[in-house]
């Protein structure tokens, strides 16, 4: 168990909508392994307290979360993170992390600045169907 | 499960000015709603309606499915409300004004509200008009939810108070409705704060509904898009073009995402709230309801 | 409820708390003057003795002389006085609730308008009555030595008995219904005030004198006494002609002109006219059916003014 509740962030910029900002952050936090199965997920209370938002947008995260199944809800005790869930490490994805560095390269020595990288990726997403995160 | 609120035809007249016109809304329960529009649209209007503190002069109010007026006691108990300007006794001291909300109400909860009261440091014996702006809003919030309402209407509660004591004041608010699962309305015309912490909205304008569904689904639904002036100006007209802020070379579009010219468009993004009610606000007809209202909605 | 309008309202209670004692202690120390006096000049022994002349005579003007200040300062004050309950303690009632917005805070608590208004106006109400009735009381003892020189209360009617009581009752329901209409505090206390004076003096001018037929009193005048009216209300004084008509101003003038100069000539004149001086009064036997109607009157207009003030709050109000 970790000492530490995990910290949720938000930037209201990003178009990207609260509850899935939350969502996206307990995602990535599973598959970098900073929360691990059975790990408690803030109260709602909390999160509403330290985020300053609606306690509805932390319950739909969390009931989405729970849908997808990375995370079970129990009445009164609290969230947590799947006790059954297997991750699979970032490690086993190190063939493709060579090859996105080798990418980012040639994109560099070709001349694309950073906007063009992130313009070229957005596009790339569009062209493949990615339906989340418009901007 | 019944809606918080439900209005339905709801109209106010004052002499011949319609302050509210035909104005139909279901908020389901639990929701921390946003009701927002320019000065006069309406929105004290609407909650005084719904406090029973108005009669309407067409269509009905319905809170947890009673009827204000028809059933006064049996609303008032369970709506507790914040009025513009934040109406306390001034010659009342902190304590006096907990006493006198002891006596108005069977389901006040003393040691809530004096804890609320100490943890906010606000000095028990102090006259309350001798209270800072934002120590006044928190006595007023107290109030307000000492009585253990299931519903909050908030008219304006964080006008004439600095960031500090807004934020103080929103934070209180959501941690009261986090703990109770309270329907909370709250009015404002500054709209880009309440961006964070609303999950369903409303828009008044000229005293009627032009927007009105959860937020994070009205975002969804529409897209600003950056195009030529040229090719915006053969939108007009368009069912789903909203509002189009017209620049020199290139325009700026607010439009619900079934726009024909808008899908595919790489450069689109989702509205902020502020961006989608400014655009609805400045185009007067445009209503996101249902056609059938949509009709009995035009100017 | 009752604690929330003590609350509201204990500044207003306190001051006028204050006032009263200190009219009450202006009014000991009088009071006990004037029946200690009424002993010892003899003029207690002597006013059994109606119409009594020569050393009575004396003694009477003798304390009349004496108290004649103090009978109209403290009549006047008393006689104003309902007036004040009407402009500083009825009017404000409601028009400062809705005029600084609390009503939109006290309205919105679990108690509905009707009731919060009910139990308000019930306990202001209660609070006027038990007062004022006080303030009689003691006006009652304090003016006693007074009324025996009268003969009677009759003169001050306005002070003592039970109309005081409902004339306080009124200008209190009037001041809550103009303040509930006008909802604001000071136009509506000017106003509660100007309609007070107006329906008070205009119901004792034109309606007191018609609660039961008149009595006429006529002598001549040459007469070398007039009668004595102990204790009556002499609320006219005329001239009449043979024919028992009531000269108008037009006509008394008209005869001066004609008459030859000096009062004992216009006398001898005005009596081979054949007119005589008349006076129309109300017996003092009569002095508390009148209390009694007058009170019902002023009362049935408190309790119509309390109820248009109750229902103003129910409907009229936002």
């Amino acid at each position: 168990m970790h000492k530490e509740v995990f910290d949720f962030q938000l930037n209201t910029r990003s178009g990207v909508p609260a509850y899935l900002q939350l969502v996206q952050q307990v995602r990535r936090a599973i598959t970098l392994g900073r929360l691990r199965p059975n790990d408690r997920l803030p109260t709602i209370r909390e999160v509403v307290a330290a985020l300053v938002i609606s306690p509805n947008t932390v319950l739909k995260a969390y009931t989405h979360l729970e849908l997808e199944g990375l995370v079970i809800s129990r009445a009164g005790v609290g969230t947590y993170v799947q006790p059954n869930l297997t991750v699979r490490p970032l490690q086993n994805h190190s063939s493709l992390r060579r090859r996105l560095f080798r990418w980012l390269r040639d994109a560099r020595a070709a001349g694309l600045d950073e906007d063009a990288i992130d313009a070229l990726m957005a596009a790339a997403r569009l062209e493949a169907g990615d339906s989340e995160g418009v901007a | 499960m019944i809606p918080a609120v439900e209005t339905t035809g709801l109209s106010r007249r004052y002499g011949q000015t319609w302050a509210l016109r035909e104005c139909c809304l279901r908020v389901p329960a639990g929701r921390v709603v946003a009701l927002v529009g320019p000065n006069g649209a309406g929105k004290t209007t609407l909650m005084q309606l719904v406090m029973g503190l108005l009669e309407p002069s067409a269509g009905e109010v319905k809170v947890f499915g009673w009827s204000p007026r028809q059933s006064p006691t049996l609303v008032l108990a369970r709506v507790g409300f914040v009025a513009q300007d934040r109406p306390l006794y001034g010659g009342f001291t902190v304590r006096q004004m907990l006493g006198f909300g002891l006596r108005l109400n069977p389901r006040w909860d003393d040691g809530f509200a004096r804890s609320r009261i100490d943890l906010f440091e606000i000095p028990a014996d102090r006259k309350v008009s001798k209270l800072s702006g934002g120590q006044q809003a928190q006595v007023a919030l107290t109030m307000a939810l000492a009585k253990r309402p299931e519903l909050l209407l908030l008219d304006e509660p964080v006008s004439n108070l600095d960031p500090l004591a807004r934020r103080d004041f929103t934070r209180a608010l959501l941690d009261a409705a986090a703990q109770d699962g309270l329907t909370v309305v709250f009015s404002s015309h500054v709209v880009a704060e309440l961006e964070r912490f609303c999950d369903y909205l409303v828009v008044l304008n000229g005293g009627r509904v032009q927007v009105a569904g959860e937020l994070d689904a009205l975002i969804e639904e529409h897209r600003i898009h950056t195009m030529e002036t040229t090719t915006a100006s053969s939108l007009a007209g368009d069912p789903s073009v909203i509002d189009v802020s017209p620049g020199p070379r290139v325009s700026t579009v607010v439009a619900r995402k079934s726009l024909a010219l808008g899908v595919g468009d790489p450069e689109a993004r989702l509205p902020g709230l502020e961006e989608l009610v400014l655009a609805y606000m400045n185009s007067r007809g445009a209503s996101n309801l249902p056609l059938p209202v949509l009709r009995g909605a035009s100017l | 409820m009752i604690w929330v309008t003590w609350q509201q309202h204990r500044f207003e209670a306190l001051i006028a708390a204050a006032m009263l004692t200190i009219l009450a202690l202006l009014m000991l120390p009088t009071g006990l003057d004037m029946a200690a006096n009424l002993q010892q000049s003899g003029l207690a022994a002597c006013i059994d003795h109606s119409n009594a002349l020569g050393a009575c005579a004396a003694i009477r003007e003798g304390f009349q002389e004496r108290y004649v200040d103090l009978e109209k300062y403290f009549g006047i004050t008393l006689t104003a006085l309902p007036a004040l309950v009407g402009v500083f303690f009825g009017a404000p009632l409601i028009a400062r609730e809705v005029e600084q917005g609390t009503h939109r805070l006290a309205w919105t608590q679990s108690v509905t308008r009707l009731r919060w208004a009910t139990v308000k106006l019930a306990a202001a109400t209660t609070v006027v009555v038990l007062s004022w009735t006080a303030i009689v009381l003691l006006t009652m003892w304090w003016h006693g030595p007074l009324d025996q020189l009268h003969g009677g209360p009759f003169d001050a009617f306005d002070i003592e008995g039970i109309a005081p009581v409902s004339y306080a009752l009124f200008a209190f329901g009037l001041g809550v219904a103009v303040g509930s209409i006008i909802r604001r505090t000071v136009p509506a206390m000017a106003l509660t005030l100007g309609l007070f004076a107006g329906l008070r003096l205009g119901i004792e001018h034109w309606l007191r004198p018609e609660y039961a037929p008149a009595r006429v009193i006529t002598w001549d005048t040459l007469a070398d006494k007039r009668p004595a009216f102990q204790g009556a209300w002499v609320f006219s004084t005329q001239l009449m002609d043979r024919f028992n008509h009531v000269l108008s101003d037009a006509q008394i003038q008209a005869l001066f002109r004609q008459a030859p100069g000096g009062p004992t000539a216009v006398n001898q004149y005005l009596h081979d006219l054949g007119i005589r001086h008349a006076v129309f009064y109300q017996p003092a036997d009569r002095f508390w059916a009148f209390q009694g109607i007058e009170a019902a009157l002023f009362t049935v207009l408190a309790v119509l003014l309390l109820g248009l003030a109750l229902y103003w709050v129910k409907r009229r109000i936002v």
